[in-house]
């Protein structure tokens, strides 16, 4: 019995004095903390393609893993929903209650549509940059000082960018330029944003390169001097300052760097990316292991067999509206875009086999027809996808100048530039030197180049006329914020001087 | 000793009792009786209000009542949805007129367009169907191609619902274009011949 004690006090003391060895206390190698996280010119590398990262989902949207609030498990692709749901050009051909609430701008009633009312990842995007801005400076070793200027400048470019971004979405936005800021921050007006971000991206345009070595996919997917001058044209554009859009928009041209693909290099451009067209963009390669996992591309809803595994369609342009939007193609089947936009497949064909894809592009019915301008899936599974997310690409910035121009009354200049978009669609030229009736034209010619690509309902919201194309959305609602998205119940916890938008405090 | 009797007596029961066939019972093969409607096809059609009220109106109204009903005839019955979808896009701006007081012309477009929806004199069946085409003429003198495919399930290529689908020949001239929609009931059995209701979430009728 006395020995058993004995050998029981023996044991704990040997535990007491040797189990808390320091050695315990010691970080595993891999864990990165605030203190050692800066050291280096690759810490910085990696802290600002974090925020490319970050924005990246951001427009994909937000899922279960973010937050807690939303009962999303993957992503939706939400760039989509923000830039081209509400246009009125869309249906949903299997009559999915979650999208027709969204054309109809009930963007309240459906909680599966909730997560795309909360901006947290744009925000979580901005402090990547602002702790970028913060730290970087102190870095002195493992890279060049050019290089260092540079990630300091696509840190104030990537900023600039999430902030632009999320004001198209939602209008007056919290503009956040401290990093770890715990103050309750309150929503800006939509113009004092657009100024920040002009200003933000002057900052970045001063420093950055036209492009980095390597391929043009990776180049444009990173801040340089044409998206950030893109960035500021855009907001110029929302300020009303047209001099200084077609100003911005007249250095990218200038410069030479960038030229329209021709129709028969769309496919290098909507399913690589690999094109001197695009200006600024998402970056996926299934390749290297870069795709869109669990849905996150909108591709997954509107393309099905044989690109993927999917039997039917959930978003479609309905047959009649593309005849209404390309009325070239209507009278002699000019628009040579159609083609590259949609496509007819044989749905007599059982989902088991590769179905035919027919020589007509709108062979099949008003509800049947594919939209197929993004159509590079990873492989057949219906949520794996590896095309570009474009955000600026040359075709939409002429157009964009043609507008600015168009409105500061140089018509010969706008003329020029519209007339290069519809001269590689193979559409007739436009040569009415009438200014109301070429701004409309450019707007069209906006909605037939840059359809599903994230721009058209922007355009509308930023010229007050979604109303005019969105039969649920009135005139008085516009003028009310209804082209905004709500602001979602996360944003106003803890925070005494957030708000809603007008229009959304009595449409809930 | 007690302990193992009482294990051995449990796992007896669990054998004894665990694998009962009743478990994987359910309701067989739906009676041959129940697709046997025994009213003509357009009495079916006006039973069945939700469905099909606007398209037993829309017979009625262009005096198609006896060829619908003729003996013998396949009908391919659109819903109503795929007509509201049709004059959705006749009249895009939601102005459209009451049935009644649709015109001559009107009525006699919409009366082509039923026409192709009646095979006559011929019963066609999901049994004498095979994922190859086979080709019928319809009432009103268009060609019509029937064919059956079959789903996955759960990833077991071929082992899911079996569709019918039925095209209709909307090429111009000697061009054959089809286009097709599934059906979703099939088989149903009217006392003059057989009706084969269409999907109505992408077909709109008419073929559009």
């Amino acid at each position: 019995m006395r020995n058993k004690i004995f050998i029981t006090c023996l044991t704990s003391l040997m535990f007491v004095s040797q189990g808390c060895k320091d050695w315990l206390d010691e970080l595993p190698i891999n864990t990165v903390t605030e203190d050692q996280a800066w050291k280096s010119g690759s810490d910085a590398e990696g802290a600002v393609a974090k925020a490319f990262a970050i924005f990246r989902r951001a427009l994909a949207g937000l899922t279960k893993a973010d937050t807690p609030s939303t009962t999303r498990n993957g992503a939706w692709g939400d760039y989509y929903f923000w830039g081209d749901m509400r246009s009125g050009d869309w249906i949903t051909p299997n009559n999915d209650g979650d999208w027709q609430a969204g054309f109809e701008n009930r963007l309240i009633s459906r909680t599966e549509l909730e997560p795309m009312t909360n901006w947290r990842l744009f925000y979580r995007a901005i402090e990547q940059c602002n702790l970028v801005l913060e730290n970087v400076p102190n870095i002195t070793e493992g890279f060049t000082a050019e290089r260092k200027a540079q990630l300091l400048a696509e840190a104030h470019f990537m900023r600039a960018m999430a902030h632009f971004y999320a004001a198209r979405i939602w209008g007056d936005i919290p503009i956040n330029l401290t990093a770890r800021n715990v103050q309750p921050l309150g929503r800006e007006p939509l113009a004092d944003v657009m100024r920040m971000v002009v200003a933000e991206a002057d900052e970045a345009i001063a420093v950055l390169p036209w492009l980095y070595d390597g391929t043009r996919k990776k180049s444009t997917s990173r801040g340089t001097k044409g998206a950030a001058l893109a960035l500021k044209a855009h907001a110029l554009m929302w300020l009303k300052d047209y001099q200084g859009a077609s100003d911005a928009i007249k250095q990218i041209i200038d410069e030479g760097k960038f030229s329209l693909a021709p129709i028969e290099g769309f496919r290098d451009m909507f399913d690589k990316g690999e094109t001197n067209e695009m200006v600024f963009q998402m970056f996926y390669d299934a390749s290297i292991g870069e795709f869109s996992d669990y849905y996150g591309h909108i591709m997954t809803y509107y393309l099905t067999n044989p690109y993927t595994d999917r039997g039917n369609l959930s978003l479609a342009v309905p047959r009649s509206r593309i005849l209404q939007i390309y009325p070239d193609y209507a009278r002699d089947q000019s628009d040579k875009r159609v083609a590259e936009f949609f496509q007819s497949i044989d749905f007599s064909v059982g989902e088991n086999e590769l179905r035919p894809i027919l020589a007509d592009p709108i062979a099949n019915g008003e509800r049947l027809i594919m939209f197929a301008k993004f159509r590079k899936a990873k492989d057949r599974t219906y949520n794996l996808m590896d095309g570009p997310v474009p955000i600026f690409r040359y075709a939409e910035l002429l157009l964009l100048k043609a507008e600015a121009d168009a409105r500061l009354s140089n018509l010969n200049e706008s003329l020029a530039n519209l007339n290069l978009v519809r001269a590689r669609a193979g559409i007739p030229l436009f040569e009415k030197a009438d200014q109301p009736l070429l701004i409309e034209e450019i707007l069209e010619e906006r909605r037939r180049e840059l359809i599903g690509e994230f721009q058209r309902v922007y355009d509308l919201v930023r010229l007050g006329r979604l109303h005019e194309f969105n039969s649920s959305v009135s005139e008085k609602d516009e003028k009310d914020g209804a082209g905004f998205f709500p602001v979602s119940d996360e944003a106003f916890a803890n925070n005494p001087n957030m708000t809603q938008t007008y229009y959304w405090q009595f449409n809930q | 000793m007690k302990r193992s009797i009482i294990a051995i007596l449990f796992a007896g029961v669990v054998f004894i009792c665990g694998c009962n066939d009743d478990y994987f019972t359910d309701g067989g093969l739906p009676d041959e009786k129940a697709s046997v409607l025994n009213v003509s096809t357009l009495d079916y059609l006006d039973s069945q209000k939700g469905q099909f009220d606007t398209l037993a109106t829309l017979i009625k109204l262009c005096g198609l009542e006896a060829e619908v009903n003729k003996p013998g005839n396949t009908f391919l019955a659109p819903q109503n949805y795929s007509i509201h979808n049709y004059f959705k896009l006749l009249f895009p701006e939601d102005n459209w007129p009451p049935l009644t007081a649709l015109t001559a012309e009107q009525k006699e477009e919409i009366a082509g367009i039923i026409r192709n929806y009646i095979i006559p004199d011929k019963q066609v069946e999901r049994s004498g169907l095979s994922p190859a085409y086979s080709y019928e003429t319809t009432r009103g003198g268009t060609k019509a191609r029937f064919n059956l495919i079959r789903e996955d399930y759960l990833e077991n290529v071929n082992m899911g619902a079996a569709y019918l689908v039925f095209g209709l020949n909307v090429g111009a001239g000697n061009v054959e274009q089809y286009r097709s929609v599934i059906v979703v009931t099939s088989g149903l059995r009217s006392t003059n011949g057989i009706i084969h209701v269409l999907d109505s979430n992408t077909h709109i009728f008419g073929f559009n």
